[in-house]
């Protein structure tokens, strides 16, 4: 589905039923304090690959998306 | 009366019938009902031409040649105005009418005036019937809220994420199928969108059967859309009246997609307007999808924005601990070197760590063990 995400990222993301869903499940997890320092660099870059991902797949047709994953 | 034996010209038998016509109906107006048929307007010359018929079921029992002239035209006009509706084929009307006899063009029957609160009346009851029978016979899909408000199954269906395959049902080359596409394909927000279009006709008699078709084309690949779109321009009443009719109601009520409804007209509410998502017109469905992709991805921003500011508070939060730890331990060494009988000269409340610092006359405070000195230099040897 997200051909840029790493294949960790993309089974914890394929795991909700959407971007909204994942991105929630984030913030509660920063707002729970739940999220060790390590991560939270990498937490904000997943979610902004996230936010790109939409930006696209709302601007591409269903065909250039599935040509996208595809390549 | 009894008629010569010998043949008669025609022109004669017409003036006859002329003759017992005006006997009998004495240039008296009559008032009929009946429904009308091949309805022919000549606008310029303010003439209209039609059939009134009276039907038993499928069959024709009466038919005669109607006619407006000059003096009937301006009550078409005043009921087209006042009923929404178009003066055609098919409206059931209640005219006050005179029998007239041609020699040429035979019988007919001039409108003088048209009974446009009987009309009026007429598709109040048959919508009230229509939305009564929805009500009754799809009671786990259709409830009535008020007068103009019903709760419909396909109202209460989740919309997906964001819109992006739409199945447009509309008529070719269309107002309302042009407006709409231009609004989606020109939204300021680069937004792509997959129609597929369902193009029949959509009105007159076949309307509301093609319209039903069409649905149910939709229904069988209902996987491969987001939400459904019905969609054409202004019109008078009469057009949409497909729109008012039962089976197109029930089958939007219970469709198993979303439907957005934008059939041209502000003034009146169809019934399948009030079985689906209604939004008037084609530029306004089309705006609708528009912004609901544009809230959602609202939506994503500010929630990427909410992670980026709560990442940013949890590294400011640790690096204000680590500052506070940081002077902690300033403190406890400061204390114990004043234990080892080391002291600590400020100098404006700044400690002194470079002696070049101070000049002769400054007040200076010196911190001992369990004491402060304040003291005024008088003389510097640098060594």
């Amino acid at each position: 589905m997200n051909k840029e995400l790493t294949p960790q990222e993309d089974e914890m993301y394929s795991q909700f039923e959407d971007a909204y869903a994942y991105l929630q499940h984030m913030v509660k997890q920063l707002e729970s304090d739940s999220v060790p320092l390590n991560e939270l660099s990498d937490k904000v870059k997943e979610a902004r690959k996230i936010a790109e991902q939409c930006e696209k797949e709302l601007r591409a047709t269903d065909k250039a998306l599935k040509k996208g994953d595809a390549e | 009366m009894k008629m010569p034996n010998k043949p008669l010209p025609l022109s004669a038998i017409a003036e006859a019938i002329n003759d017992a016509l005006h006997w009998y109906f004495d240039g008296q107006i009559i008032k009929i009902e009946a429904e009308i048929m091949d309805v022919k307007k000549y606008p310029h010359k303010r003439w209209c031409f039609l059939k009134f018929v009276e039907k038993q079921g499928p069959n024709l029992i009466a038919e005669m040649k109607g006619v407006a002239w000059n003096v009937g035209y301006p009550a078409i006009l005043k009921f087209e105005e006042e009923t929404k509706q178009t003066f055609a084929d098919g409206l059931q009307v209640v005219c006050d009418v005179m029998v007239k006899h041609h020699p040429k063009f035979g019988l007919s029957l001039e409108i003088i005036n048209i009974d446009v609160a009987h009309t009026i009346g007429k598709v109040v009851l048959e919508r009230a019937q229509t939305l009564a029978d929805l009500v009754k016979n799809l009671p786990n899909d259709i409830s009535k809220v008020d007068e103009q408000t019903y709760r419909t199954t396909n109202q209460q269906l989740p919309y997906p994420k964001y819109i992006k395959r739409i199945a447009l049902i509309t008529a070719a080359n269309s107002d309302g199928q042009r407006d709409f596409l231009q609004e989606l394909n020109q939204n300021a927000y680069g937004y792509a969108f997959e129609v597929t279009e369902f193009v029949t006709i959509i009105q007159g008699d076949q309307a509301a059967k093609n319209i039903v078709n069409e649905l149910g084309k939709i229904t069988v690949r209902k996987d491969e859309f987001d939400i459904v779109a019905i969609v054409r321009g202004g019109g008078s009443a009469t057009d949409f009246k497909p729109f008012d009719m039962y089976d197109v109601a029930a089958k939007i009520a219970t469709f198993p997609l979303p439907i957005l409804t934008g059939i041209g007209h502000d003034r009146n509410v169809s019934i399948a307007d009030m079985m689906a998502t209604m939004l008037k017109t084609p530029t306004k469905v089309a705006s609708y999808i528009v912004n609901y992709n544009f809230e959602y991805e609202q939506t994503i921003l500010n929630l990427v924005e909410r992670i980026e500011l709560l990442a940013e508070k949890k590294i400011q939060t640790l690096q204000d601990k680590i500052l506070y730890l940081k002077r902690i331990i300033n403190t406890i060494s400061l204390d114990k070197n004043l234990q080892r009988g080391f002291a600590v000269v400020y100098k404006e409340d700044q400690i002194i760590t470079e002696p070049t610092e101070i000049k002769k006359k400054d007040e200076l405070t010196i911190q001992l063990k369990q004491s402060k000195i304040t003291v005024t230099v008088k003389n510097i040897i640098h060594e």
